[in-house]
């Protein structure tokens, strides 16, 4: 019972990490708190869906629910969802910063556009719930007591796969370098020679791609459906608290610990209640560590 | 007849949402306090008047039956002491922070009343909650006049409060710590006690317009109270302008006015098989008027109003 | 004498538009030559340079850098173009390690010149060749200094700018940073910097302006500042400056 709440944070909370790098990347670079992250998760799964339908999801590999065309549409959906990012960018963020807005009018801007890209899915998908692939797939046991999907396994390991090929990029690309570098001091980061708007570009590109990809996940392992996003939006931005400022594995250990605790808290609270995990661990985090569980405490 | 009906119904409720507004800008505009849960507390608000005021039904915990305006006083209390135990919670935090903190209450909120059965009635809510002395009324039409002044009354004494207390000495020490915080603590002035005060006063007044739309629908479910009232309440308070209660009431009637128009409109054009695409657009319309002020008309249509010397210049 | 490589003429600039802090200031910087903007607290010393560096709102005025017209261009062009800056504050990412630091500062550049210009720097700079993994932020204050400059050189900037290279040094660290400036200055660098440190300064400085609200006050060559009255009392003689 235990052993399959944790298997089952696991990969929840590697759903999370996912988005959660996301906000943290945009919170320490576009120095706001995007409440809109949740819709480009949505959006990536809702345009992975479409070219399935197109394509189907291919025959099924092994023990998947899906083929290889899922796989492309995975990387198809993350281009596009960081192009969506971009132009969201162009559209309003980028003339607000242009215009020197403090950050808590960006995060009312983020209000706005998540009404609006959420409500989008809603008109152009329909508010049914959707799925990749009708193939029906036995949960297979992967330790005493613990069953797990060929799916939920794909799902782990490619996040594993995914964070792990970030902190490459972070530590060692000079993109990478030039992302930490404008996370510390974007004026000294200008005066190295840094094109402010060009690594603000790729860090929507790389949060859209990832939230696109944690949606695909989540629609693979859960159901699609307009809200999908906005479901997961508090349990997100507590990852991205959690893993205080400045760390990818912060977001990481806090995706972790929000999905863990969600699906551990079912053996002591009744399932309804689980949405509410988030918020305990948020508030409790909150008022004990205001920099985060990782983040060095801020000199302002 | 029916236009007129109408513009009653409608006006009943720009005024139970201008409340709402109202007490938005006294956090955010007088304060800077950043409440993303606005409708949490208007839900606490519409339960508690509810809950009091219900008829009994055995499977209900609290089966007090009390009068409407007892419903109305529990409802402010009730709101009152959610505020103060989440404001204590989180009014030393800034910003961003604090807002994705009541966010996570009202999300919490709205589970408690979905799933807490035995308190709320769960997801089908309650049903023949009393209306303020509907006795005394005979066609919905003369009740519907009537609670147009009873909730005009209470807003109208929202705003007048309200503005007494922007520009008592208090108010101005609220807005003091909204423009810098630093030197409002160097005067001398306990900046979170005050910011809680504000909050917590704020959340109360969110409380009485959820007792007022309780009272005025006659029943509660958890789906009157969905996060997106949280966005609506804030988009009327940017568009009208924050920091002026004027600009909160006028932000009210005019993005209220667009939303029931849209829907108006919607449900004329499009068949009955499409109305939730319908409600989107309605929804993409919010989302619209909100970014669009935002960058083309940040001060809102009426803009803050100097009311301290240090604003004049 | 050779021309100017910095010229600014009448520049205004400022944080808020409308509200400028500079307002109007001129100064030419030649090759090999130390120049050093003085001035009371507020006189928008630091506005300017930040305004050279595009840093800040630039609101009219021209820059010519190098023969081309800068004026108000942004940051990363006049960084392309051979101009070095070193901020007052936060002048290293101290997240960041010394070589990353160094890294950065060649941002411009491309992978074969950063490589021969790091291994430059660090023979250059034993001591940040020898600490290279270790984190800005646990450098010294006079390290620091040395990392903020050696990172401005990365890219052999033709004209170099520092914003009070010694603000909190110690009186040895101030000597090696401005025999290091000497240093520059010699193989036909044009420094510009603006310092607190006055008299310290002038002494090893070419030629000097004094700003005063955000206008030029006084040009002069370096050693006549030093002796003018009227400069001594206001800047050099004060007790805050008797280093």
């Amino acid at each position: 019972m235990i052993g399959q709440a944790i298997a089952d944070g696991f990969l929840t909370g590697g759903i999370l990490a996912l988005g959660a790098i996301g906000v943290s990347l945009s919170s320490q670079i576009l120095k706001f708190a995007n409440f809109s992250h949740s819709e480009l998760l949505t959006w990536g799964a809702y345009i992975a869906l479409t070219f399935t339908m197109f394509a189907t999801a291919g025959a099924p590999i092994g023990p998947l629910s899906f083929g290889w065309s899922l796989l492309f549409a995975v990387l198809l959906a993350g281009v596009l969802t960081g192009v969506l990012a971009i132009i969201v960018d162009r559209l309003v963020f980028r003339r607000l910063r242009s215009r020197h807005a403090n950050s808590l009018t960006m995060v009312f801007a983020s209000f706005g556009v998540a009404l609006i890209l959420r409500n989008l899915v809603l008109l152009i998908w329909g508010p049914e719930a959707q799925y990749y692939t009708s193939e029906l797939q036995i949960a297979t046991e992967i330790l005493p007591g613990i069953r797990l999907l060929p799916d939920q396994v794909f799902v782990l390991g490619l996040t594993i796969v995914l964070v792990i090929g970030l902190h490459l990029i972070l530590k060692y690309s000079r993109l990478g370098m030039s992302m930490r570098a404008m996370a510390e001091s974007p004026a000294l980061a200008r005066v190295c020679g840094v094109k402010i708007e060009t690594v603000v570009r790729w860090t929507w590109v790389v949060a859209g791609m990832l939230a696109a990809i944690a949606g695909i996940f989540s629609g693979l392992t859960v159901q699609l459906r307009p809200e999908m996003g906005f479901n997961l939006l508090l349990a997100i931005l507590t990852a991205a608290i959690l893993g205080g400022s400045g760390s990818l594995f912060g977001a990481v250990i806090g995706g972790l610990v929000v999905g863990l605790a969600e699906n551990l808290s079912v053996l002591v609270i009744p399932a309804n209640f689980k949405a509410a995990v988030p918020f305990m661990i948020l508030i409790l985090v909150l008022y004990f560590r205001p920099q985060g569980l990782l983040g060095k405490s801020e000199t302002k | 007849m029916g236009i007129v009906s109408y513009l009653i119904f409608f006006a009943i409720v720009v005024s139970i949402l201008s409340i709402i507004t109202l007490g938005l800008n006294l956090q955010w505009g007088s304060t800077g306090v950043f409440n993303a849960g606005v409708v949490g507390f208007y839900a606490v608000g519409g339960y508690t008047y509810a809950i009091l005021t219900a008829p009994g039904r055995p499977e209900l915990l609290v089966n007090l039956e009390l009068p409407w305006i007892l419903g109305v006083v529990g409802a402010l209390i009730a709101s009152a002491i959610a505020a103060l135990l989440v404001g204590l919670a989180t009014m030393k935090l800034r910003g961003d922070y604090l807002a994705i903190a009541t966010f996570g209450i009202a999300v919490t909120i709205q589970l408690i009343a979905l799933n807490w059965e035995g308190l709320t009635g769960g997801s089908l809510g309650m049903t023949s909650v009393p209306r303020p002395l509907s006795g005394f009324f005979e066609t919905p039409f003369t009740y519907n006049v009537f609670y147009l002044c009873l909730s005009a009354g209470f807003c109208l004494l929202t705003y007048w409060a309200l503005e007494r207390i922007v520009r008592s000495p208090w108010g101005r020490v609220l807005r003091a710590i909204r423009e810098d915080e630093g030197a409002a603590i160097a005067l001398g002035k306990d900046a979170a006690t005050l910011r809680l005060q504000a909050f917590v006063l704020g959340s109360t007044v969110m409380g009485l317009a959820g007792a007022l739309y309780v009272g005025f629908i006659g029943f509660v479910s958890p789906f009157d109270f969905v996060p997106i009232i949280t966005f609506q309440i804030w988009t009327m308070l940017i568009v009208g302008g924050s920091g002026n209660n004027k600009g909160a009431v006028l932000g009210t009637l005019v993005v209220w006015g667009l939303w029931s128009a849209s829907g108006t409109l919607i449900s004329k054009i499009l068949p009955a098989a499409f109305q939730t695409q319908g409600g989107a657009v309605q929804t993409i319309l919010i989302g619209l008027v909100l970014v669009l002020t935002l960058l083309f008309k940040p001060g809102g249509l009426i803009g803050e109003e100097p009311t301290t010397s240090r604003h004049a210049g | 004498m050779s021309e100017p490589v910095l010229i600014a003429r009448d520049v205004v600039a400022g944080y808020v538009p409308g509200m400028p802090i500079c307002h109007g200031v001129s100064i030419d910087v030649r090759p090999g030559e130390i120049v050093t903007i003085i001035g009371p607290n507020g006189a928008g010393k630091s506005t300017f340079l930040k305004a050279l560096a595009g840093l800040v709102l630039f609101e009219s005025g021209t820059v010519h850098c190098l023969g081309q017209d800068v004026s108000g261009r942004p940051s990363h062009e006049l960084i392309q173009l051979g101009l070095g800056f070193v901020p007052q504050t936060g002048n290293v990412f101290t997240g960041l390690t010394i070589h990353e630091n160094l890294v950065m500062g060649g941002h411009t550049l491309s992978a074969a010149e950063l490589k021969t210009r790091l291994a430059r720097t660090y023979e250059q700079f034993p001591l940040l060749a020898e600490r290279r993994s270790a984190t800005g932020g646990v450098l010294s204050g006079g390290q620091r200094q040395t990392l903020a400059v050696a990172r401005a050189l990365m890219t052999d900037p033709r004209v170099i700018m520092l914003d009070e290279p010694t603000a909190g040094l110690s009186p040895r660290v101030v000597g090696e940073v401005f025999a290091s400036l000497r240093g520059l200055a010699q193989e036909g660098v044009a420094v510009l910097m603006v310092e607190q440190n006055a008299k310290a300064a002038l002494r090893i400085s070419d030629r000097g302006y004094v700003l005063a609200e955000g206008r030029n006050r006084m040009a002069a060559s370096a050693a006549d500042l030093l002796v003018d009255p009227a400069v001594g009392e206001a800047f050099l003689g004060g007790k805050r400056h008797a280093r």
